[in-house]
């Protein structure tokens, strides 16, 4: 459920500081509004309670204010993907990789004959053909029928590059559009073919929005910074 | 002759470190404990509404509300607007509280608040109308019919119960206005009911 009221028209309106063209709309707004006007009543009237009372005798039970700590830090604490996961996670790809050439009864020395360049491996672009370094990392997720894999790559200083395949049934999932959202900049949009790549995005906060047939599917939230990446939990409502 | 820090100060607030931590430092635990038992005071004057196994999980949601998305509510602060941090806290946190209570299709009552309607209004209009026991409802109606500005005065005046003083305080206008208000409303009303007769 949305308010009508912005938080900060609220703010300036309680304080005094809503200009007179505003406070006259808002008014305008209250007549014809029961909940914005009962919302603000309220707000009014614990404002009063706030300044009259003495509110600092009231105080919460410690096992609920321990529980309720705990409990924030859970859900605000993001989760922590170090840079050097990656060297694991492709490590984990690359043997995943000499287990299936196994599966075919081929010895790997045989396979991949001495002095021969690494193996190209299937859907994976140039920049993860790299040397294994503590620059990757790879993210999977699963949203429905859809997995999505992000490769984050360290491309220059405080630059990175997000390169990211999406599939269904174990195909290119098809009509999917990703766009990306940085926090204090713009946003790009790509329609997804085989994989999209987002070239030099610098250390920032982004938003990943998965959508097909013009519906968003789901969203990521991660800051890049120097450390690695922080994906924030889903805590909207 | 103050220093001109306290000056700054005063102009530009003091926010404590807690807070700048939170922001900051991304760490709030410090934030949260010392606000913790003000939220706590916030939802408890809900308590006609709100249960009390639901006292902790809306505190819960409050802090939540307050920190998501890299505490964007409370980055949304601005110091220099005139509110204290605590009543931008207040605000929120009873945003919140409604927003939960309407989600279960409840309304939100404070535990100071009346839900009685004010009858002085119906003393004063009852000269102008004779059938004394339908005259709240009729009154009622025509309240609907008026402009905007007069029934926003009924709403507080007549359904909140509130004194002109408050409605005053609460318009950010000043009692006169409020009085002069009241008496252009009530004679908008009279003549209305004088017509309907």
């Amino acid at each position: 459920m949305s308010f009508c009221l912005d938080e900060t028209i609220i703010a300036d309106y309680l304080s005094g500081q809503l200009s007179f063209i505003r406070r006259y709309q808002l008014k305008r707004h209250l007549a014809s509004c029961k909940k914005c006007l009962d919302e603000l009543l309220i707000l009014h009237q614990m404002q009063k309670a706030q300044e009259n009372e003495n509110f600092k005798h009231t105080k919460m039970p410690s096992h609920s204010v321990n529980h309720i700590v705990y409990l924030i830090n859970q859900q605000l604490n993001p989760k922590y993907v170090p840079w050097k996961s990656s060297k694991s996670s492709l490590k984990k790809t690359f043997t995943g990789f000499i287990n299936r050439v196994k599966k075919f009864g081929c010895p790997v020395n045989h396979f991949i004959p001495a002095m021969q360049p690494i193996p190209v491996l299937r859907g994976f672009s140039k920049i993860m053909r790299t040397e294994m370094s503590e620059q990757h990392i790879d993210i999977q997720k699963k949203i429905d029928a859809l997995k999505v894999n992000i490769f984050f790559q360290r491309s220059k200083d405080a630059q990175v590059v997000m390169e990211i395949h999406v599939t269904q049934d174990k195909r290119p999932a098809q009509n999917v559009r990703l766009t990306c959202i940085r926090k204090n900049d713009g946003l790009d949009s790509r329609l997804l073919k085989d994989k999209v790549i987002f070239y030099d995005c610098p250390f920032d906060q982004y938003t990943m929005i998965i959508s097909q047939h013009d519906t968003e599917r789901g969203r990521f939230v991660f800051d890049i910074n120097a450390d690695g990446i922080y994906e924030q939990e889903n805590i909207e409502d | 002759m103050k220093p001109k820090k306290d000056l700054q100060k005063k102009h530009t607030g003091y926010l404590d470190q807690r807070f700048h931590n939170c922001i900051h430092e991304n760490d709030c635990e410090a934030f949260v404990l010392k606000y913790i038992d003000f939220v706590y005071y916030i939802v408890l004057k809900f308590r006609p509404s709100v249960e009390e196994y639901e006292v902790a999980e809306l505190v819960h949601d409050i802090f939540i509300e307050l920190l998501k998305n890299n505490r964007e509510k409370l980055r949304k602060y601005d110091v220099s607007k005139g509110l204290s941090l605590r009543s931008w806290i207040n605000m929120i946190a009873t945003r919140t509280v409604i927003n939960a209570l309407r989600k279960k299709k409840r309304s939100p009552i404070l535990d100071t608040q009346t839900t009685e309607p004010n009858n002085h209004l119906a003393d004063e209009l009852k000269s102008y109308y004779s059938e004394g026991n339908h005259l709240m409802a009729r009154i009622e109606t025509l309240i609907e019919t008026l402009p905007k500005r007069y029934r926003l005065f009924f709403d507080l005046f007549y359904y909140q119960n509130m004194e002109l003083a408050e409605i005053a305080d609460f318009l950010k206008i000043t009692r006169d206005n409020v009085y002069s208000m009241k008496y252009k409303a009530i004679k908008c009303l009279k003549k209305k009911l004088s017509k309907g007769e």
